[in-house]
């Protein structure tokens, strides 16, 4: 895609496990294995899983944190596996993250006021009166109080601290924020709240979110398309409203079947499909489809051949070869 | 109605002067899975530990009885209340890999759990941990058996979990976020494990969550706490469809969920839960309530009838439905 904010090409990240006295090197942990995925300026792509799937991995590779093993990330157009110092500095500064937790995400010997400056005063953009006068606006912009600078994070509730973590992240005006279960840690009320803030600021500032997140209700509510990972596999792209009202790859569908809705009346009429057995080890995935071992249609192809993704009318690609059963 | 199995009535539980659970009653029948619902501090997991009178040293019994089949377990010694956890009533916990003993294989764990409580045998016991395994779905249970913590998953220990706590037949399982530190699809296995065992032995199970879609899914009842205090109980369906406490109203309208307009504004509580030691006389949602009066902030509401086995404690309820469409 030109002019994609991000694109990411068949890129894969293998950890090695180191041999020891004991114990002899084993197979690579292939955490993403040949992803590709684009993000136009302004738009939301959610990006669901279970844990273990290679979604956190995803993202932290997109910021250069951890090496691609094979394949290409660009960042507004700049390449992050090749990038040196300098380059990854830029490439940080248009794109940046918001973990989980934000009590982790804060130095707590650091007044808010200079967490959400320092990117700025790091990157030579502002300092003394015009650094806290672009502190106190992305307070304001985040819904704190410009006079909270001078706190510190322990004075701050949760849904606070993540409203600080976000204003940190909107310093450097990025193109691309990466959301890595950004409301998960927090209580309900409060989840909306910083999800209603997340959309107040899309509108105003026009940036792009990779919405990572196991959450599929809230997917559903703030993401323009999603993508379903397995295994460190795309299984399935689509846009929000195609996914959820025709899911096409048979895990996609147990996902969307297991995640139970807050209504008693619409969640037991669904029909019980329970997915059987656990996810296999990522350093020993079977040969064929990697979701083989639990697919209620598998068959013999499935457990041989590995499944590509193949695009349908609708804009839905899907990697399955009985996506049409 | 036969007897509940649990009868909480007028519990309160105190740190130091303050009182972070003020008069919980509720009960759970045979068969029956009720879920205790609310945020971090509402005093939920702390009621579920004092059930089994396990509460952390700082937190005082202050009140109340606590009614397991008709023997009061608030007034219990210590000594004899380790005769009851695991064989009247057991509870899980959140995290299953925290509450099993890793240097112990897991088979051994759950015959533990039988040989403390009845005169069996270690063979016996260990016949009745795999019959055990065998009852909850597990597949392969003699290679499970010899397996420690270490070797299973998430969703695994926590069915072994559940194996050790139903291995003596109690009458009541209290489960405490039981399927929140696991993946929706082994979530939705916990729950339909949960559901089953219920629905074959007749098992009374307190649910402790925050999950709406949890309590959606497998709550007969619901109790919803905020701040200490029951703010709303109804059976699930009644709840979801008409509450009658501004809480419940807006804690349900800030769920994305389907039938809601993607990016559209959820509904949000301002503010935050006041502290213990700052409750007033008056309501104590009443800081963050969009419907508080005057007389909010001064008196407290009673939990007040609106249909049979419906009550809610707000001196507003008859405009909660307005609040709903608002949002």
């Amino acid at each position: 895609m030109s002019g994609a904010v991000l694109d990411v090409r068949d890129a894969a990240v293998h950890f090695r496990s180191r041999g020891g006295f004991l114990r002899k090197a084993g197979a690579p942990l292939k955490a993403v294995d040949g992803v590709s995925l684009a993000i136009a300026p302004g738009e939301t792509l959610g990006l669901v899983g279970e844990s273990g799937c290679g979604k956190s991995t995803l993202a932290n590779a997109i910021l250069g944190l951890v090496p691609l093993t094979a394949g290409h990330i660009k960042v507004a157009g700049r390449l992050v596996d090749s990038a040196d110092r300098d380059s990854l500095g830029t490439i940080r500064s248009d794109a940046q993250m918001v973990f989980q937790d934000p009590a982790l995400s804060l130095n707590p010997r650091l007044s808010i006021g200079a967490a959400i400056g320092e990117p700025l005063l790091v990157r030579g953009l502002a300092r003394g009166s015009a650094l806290r006068d672009r502190v106190a606006l992305l307070l304001k912009a985040v819904g704190l109080e410009p006079d909270h600078a001078s706190r510190f994070p322990h004075a701050f509730s949760g849904g606070q601290r993540q409203r600080i973590v976000i204003a940190r992240a909107l310093a450097l005006q990025p193109k691309l924020v990466i959301c890595d279960e950004p409301v998960s840690a927090l209580d309900v009320s409060v989840r909306a709240q910083i999800l209603n803030l997340l959309v107040d600021l899309q509108r105003e500032r026009g940036m792009s979110y990779l919405f990572v997140s196991h959450d599929l209700s809230v997917v559903r509510h703030i993401a323009d398309r999603v993508a379903v990972m397995y295994l460190g596999r795309i299984v399935e792209t689509a846009s929000m409203s195609v996914l959820f009202g025709k899911p096409r790859h048979p895990y996609t569908q147990a996902l969307l079947a297991a995640a139970p809705e807050p209504d008693p009346v619409r969640q037991r009429a669904k029909p019980r499909r329970v997915l059987d057995g656990e996810l296999p080890s990522p350093t020993n995935l079977p040969p064929g489809c990697a979701f083989s071992t639990r697919c209620p249609l598998a068959s013999d192809l499935c457990r041989s051949e590995r499944p590509r993704l193949s695009a349908h009318p609708d804009g839905a690609s899907v990697a399955c070869h009985h996506a049409e059963e | 109605m036969t007897a509940p199995v649990l009868d909480i009535d007028r519990l309160r539980l105190e740190i130091g002067a303050a009182a972070v659970v003020d008069g919980l009653s509720l009960s759970v029948g045979q068969g029956e899975i009720v879920a205790l619902v609310g945020e971090s501090g509402c005093g939920k997991s702390l009621s579920a530990l004092a059930v089994l009178r396990l509460l952390p040293d700082a937190v005082r019994l202050a009140g109340g009885r606590i009614l397991l089949e008709g023997k009061d377990l608030a007034t219990r010694d210590m000594s004899s209340m380790a005769a009851i956890r695991g064989r009247d009533a057991s509870i899980i916990f959140q995290e299953p890999t925290a509450s099993l003993d890793p240097l112990m294989p897991v088979g051994d764990q759950i015959a533990e759990a039988l040989t403390a409580h009845r005169s069996v045998s270690a063979r016996e016991a260990m016949l009745r941990a795999r019959e055990m395994l065998v009852s909850i779905g597990i597949s392969d249970p003699d290679r499970r058996l010899a397996q420690y913590p270490f070797e299973l998953s998430g969703g695994m220990c926590q069915r072994i979990m559940i194996a050790i706590a139903l291995i003596c037949g109690p009458r009541l399982l209290i489960a405490d976020e039981p399927t929140t530190a696991l993946d929706v699809t082994i979530q939705a296995q916990i729950l339909h494990l949960i559901r089953q065992l219920v629905a074959e032995r007749g098992t009374a199970v307190l649910l402790i969550t925050h999950d709406m879609g949890v309590v959606a899914d497998i709550a007969d009842r619901v109790v919803v706490m905020y701040a200490g205090r029951v703010a709303e109980t109804a059976t699930a369906e009644e709840l979801f469809r008409a509450p009658r406490h501004p809480y419940t109203a807006l804690l349900l309208a800030s769920i994305p969920r389907a039938g809601i307009k993607p990016k559209s504004r959820l509904a949000t509580i301002e503010g935050t839960v006041p502290p213990p030691s700052s409750h007033g006389s008056g309501c104590r949602f009443a800081s963050r309530c969009p419907l508080a009066e005057d007389r909010c902030r001064i008196e407290s509401p009673p939990l007040v009838d609106h249909a049979p086995g419906h009550q809610a404690a707000c001196w507003r309820s008859g405009q909660v439905a307005t609040l709903g469409a608002a949002a």
